[in-house]
């Protein structure tokens, strides 16, 4: 019998091969082909520039652009930086971050709930940026963000304590996909009935590899390891640049 | 609340595939176990976008491809329902996805 349309005559079933291959095209293409198209050449133009891209992700409320205010006031006679602002109204996080004296856009995607390579590249475009550090902060989504590459070099996770120490079993795409996971807001513990090693035990299980640091961006507890893990990415990447 | 983007993209290759002559009829899909889509979403915003972008309705087929993954430390091969999962064998987490996370078009029917 025919697996297409179950009829089980020869003439017919010839007939109907015929039929439907002529009128099958297979296409055997990736639903996010041309988002991953935008990615791979925005990860190309980032390695021209000099551009250490880094992907923020967190549910939102998680501190992101405390921590990256904080961050760039810290670094920014070092590093150079910009960023790229994702939420889906209002330009206040970018306002927050031009504060700082940085070059900062701001994306607003209205109807979606993430930020994707497309959006990335026309920001990267207005932007010129070169040789320094890319911050780009995804909207507050801890679902949808993980299924749009952007070109970024790592993804970095958020979790504040303040969240619950179970959200890497609810989200566990996300957490899965973390290049570093930063727990933030540890000087809450004392408040909370967050347990730390059972947060990082979740992370760990669903991402065996992942670098995690903890830190209060409020009272700059572990601020100094995460400026670190910067510093050591951002030389690594001026070196191979040099040697390039 | 990303498969109205995903829509988007399914019809945006459709189009691009058929001749302008071609009516789509069907849509078919490979959609992995783990791959973070709600088919049931998808089935709704379907034929809204296909309708207003390619004037037409065709069906939407989708094939579940189930999650396979290869541990890292034994080798042994388990089929997985969720990301946090460990090998039976040796109870690693550290696995390979083999399959499950694909988000395919596979064919277009046209008349």
């Amino acid at each position: 019998m025919c697996g297409i349309c179950g009829c089980s005559q020869h003439d017919e079933h010839s007939h109907h091969v015929h039929h439907h291959d002529e009128n099958i095209i297979k296409v055997e293409q990736n639903i996010l082909a041309t988002n991953q198209r935008y990615a791979e050449d925005n990860a190309a133009a980032f390695k021209r520039q000099g551009v250490l891209a880094l992907n923020l992700l967190s549910s939102p409320g998680s501190g992101k652009t405390s921590l990256l205010e904080k961050t760039i006031m810290a670094l920014k006679n070092d590093i150079p930086f910009a960023v790229i602002e994702g939420d889906q109204y209002s330009s206040r996080d970018a306002d927050r971050i031009r504060r700082c004296q940085v070059p900062t856009e701001q994306i607003n995607t209205g109807k979606t709930c993430h930020l994707d390579a497309h959006h990335i590249a026309h920001a990267a475009d207005h932007l010129q940026f070169s040789n320094g550090i890319l911050m780009i902060e995804n909207v507050g989504n801890l679902v949808c963000p993980a299924l749009f590459a952007l070109g970024e070099a790592f993804k970095i996770v958020i979790l504040s304590t303040t969240e619950g120490e179970d959200k890497p079993l609810k989200y566990q795409e996300m957490f899965a996909q973390a290049d570093l996971l930063l727990i933030n807001k540890i000087d809450l513990l004392p408040y909370l009935d967050f347990n730390v090693d059972n947060a990082i035990n979740y992370a760990r299980q669903l991402a065996p590899q992942v670098t995690i640091l903890q830190l209060s961006v409020k009272t700059g507890a572990g601020m100094t390891d995460w400026y670190h893990w910067l510093q050591q990415h951002w030389q690594q990447l001026a070196q191979t640049a040099q040697s390039a | 609340m990303h498969e109205m983007t995903l829509c988007r993209q399914i019809v945006a290759t459709v189009s691009e595939t058929i001749d302008k002559h071609m009516t789509p009829t069907c849509v078919r899909l490979a959609i992995g176990k783990l791959a973070l889509v709600d088919t049931e979403s998808l089935r709704f915003w379907f034929p809204i976008i296909a309708k207003e972008q390619l004037g037409a309705s065709p069906q939407l087929t989708i094939d579940t491809v189930a999650a396979v993954a290869c541990c890292q430390d034994c080798q042994h091969e388990f089929t997985i329902e969720q990301r946090l999962s460990a090998c039976p064998n040796c109870h690693s987490y550290h696995y390979r996805l083999c399959s499950g996370d694909e988000l395919m078009i596979k064919t277009v029917e046209v008349e």
